[in-house]
């Protein structure tokens, strides 16, 4: 299964399976920024995507290929299928020179 | 049936996207009877009541007018303890409610329609009807069961070159009772944001913390040009996946630190970030912020 890199966005593909209490929507909003408006989002046509948080880490699942599209802005990441399986959703870091730590990259 | 346009015809096009750009964003008048007449024809043709319709002057005017009718409705000791959920209610109940039959929404639909009735392909009642109603000035509705809230349009809006919503310098948008809203380049800032950007330091910039503002401030002041005044190094260079540039740079408030600099894989925006003081590679770097391999960060580019 191939990696999607978009934007600041990355789903990892991964063999863990939904739990039962797995929130389930065609649509699910994965980042979105305060003060742009901008966002990422998942969007399937038929089965539902599957979407659970465990141990800090975050999981998709969709039994069919589903779409990541970017909303806001110039929409510059365009739309990307994303395979069907398991994803973790990874959210892209930088360094932060004032706190010599690592930040969550926002988009 | 038509085939082929001629040059006027063509010509025509430019004319009305022109003439309903200007009647959506920079036209200040409204016609008051028009849009209350409008407003309920359109409810009317949705088979609903007839409702009250409230010309308000801006988001500003909105807010106060909507949350007023919802204050006269709650006690004072509801009000207050369940403050914050009456504005969560507020937000969903507006969020239901914007429609699209307005200029802001709709003027698109304005110009398509009235090019083919002036070259004289089609032509309908009810589109005539629907297209005086959005020529009326209502830029944005709200509409509800009993009341229906009509937004005159802003009385100022700057754009860029692409059109935009764009000022570095003033609001992009302003209303008649005060509301402003900053963008630079299409990107939305708060106030205190808009006027941080103006006397903002390299430093300031480089670490801004939405990559999407930070980017837009990049075309205003290009990094080359940041860059121009420092002391700087460049650690790394590679072309692979878009190219990238990872500097070490000497800044007055922060000291010596790395950032990379690139441009992002879909569009010209130029992008920089700053990157851990350990880091000597680019795609290493990059790879290793988005806790992939250099292979997965290579394949997912090619595809």
């Amino acid at each position: 299964m191939k990696v999607n890199l978009h934007g600041d966005i990355t789903l990892y593909p991964v063999k863990n399976k939904p739990p039962k209490t797995a929130k389930s929507s065609l649509r699910h909003i994965l980042q979105q920024s305060e003060t742009t408006g901008n966002r990422h989002e998942v969007i399937s046509k038929k089965e539902p995507i599957l979407m659970w948080a465990k141990d800090d880490r975050t999981f998709l699942y969709c039994s069919k290929d589903y779409e990541i599209h970017h909303l806001g802005g110039d929409e510059e990441h365009g739309v990307q299928i994303v395979e069907k399986g398991t994803r973790e959703l990874k959210h892209e870091m930088e360094h932060d020179p004032w706190t010599n730590e690592l930040r969550v990259v926002i988009d | 049936m038509l085939e082929k346009l001629t040059k006027q015809q063509t010509k025509l096009m430019d004319e009305v996207r022109d003439e309903w750009i200007d009647i959506a964003l920079h036209k200040q008048d409204f016609d008051k009877e028009e849009i209350e007449a409008g407003v309920k024809w359109l409810y009317y043709a949705s088979n609903l009541k007839e409702p009250k319709v409230c010309i308000v002057n801006g988001i500003e005017d909105f807010t106060k007018q909507f949350t007023d009718s919802v204050r006269a409705s709650v006690g004072d000791s509801v009000w207050d303890s369940v403050w914050a959920s009456v504005r969560a209610s507020v937000r969903d109940s507006v969020g239901a409610s914007v429609v699209w039959t307005c200029l802001s929404g709709d003027a698109d639909f304005g110009a398509w329609y009235e090019y083919w009735k002036r070259i004289g392909v089609f032509q309908n009642d009810k589109c005539d009807k629907y297209v005086g109603y959005l020529r009326s000035g209502a830029f944005l509705v709200f509409f509800f069961e009993k009341v229906a809230y009509v937004m005159v349009r802003p009385t100022s809006v700057k754009q860029d070159e692409q059109r935009r919503l764009h000022s570095t310098d003033t609001p992009a948008m302003t209303w008649k009772d005060g509301t402003e809203l900053f963008y630079i380049h299409g990107v939305k800032f708060t106030k205190e944001q808009f006027q941080k950007q103006k006397t903002a330091s390299i430093s300031d910039i480089l670490s801004w913390e939405d990559i999407d503002q930070r980017s837009v401030l990049l075309r205003e002041r290009p990094i080359e040009t940041l860059l121009e005044n420092i002391e700087k190094t460049l650690i790394d260079k590679n072309e692979e996946c878009g190219g990238y540039k990872l500097w070490e740079i000497d800044l007055p408030d922060i000291g010596k630190a790395r950032i990379m600099t690139y441009k992002s894989w879909s569009s010209d925006k130029q992008y920089v970030k700053f990157v851990p003081p350990t880091s000597k590679k680019c795609l290493e770097t990059i790879a290793s912020l988005r806790e992939i391999t250099v292979k997965e960060l290579k394949n997912a580019y090619k595809s």
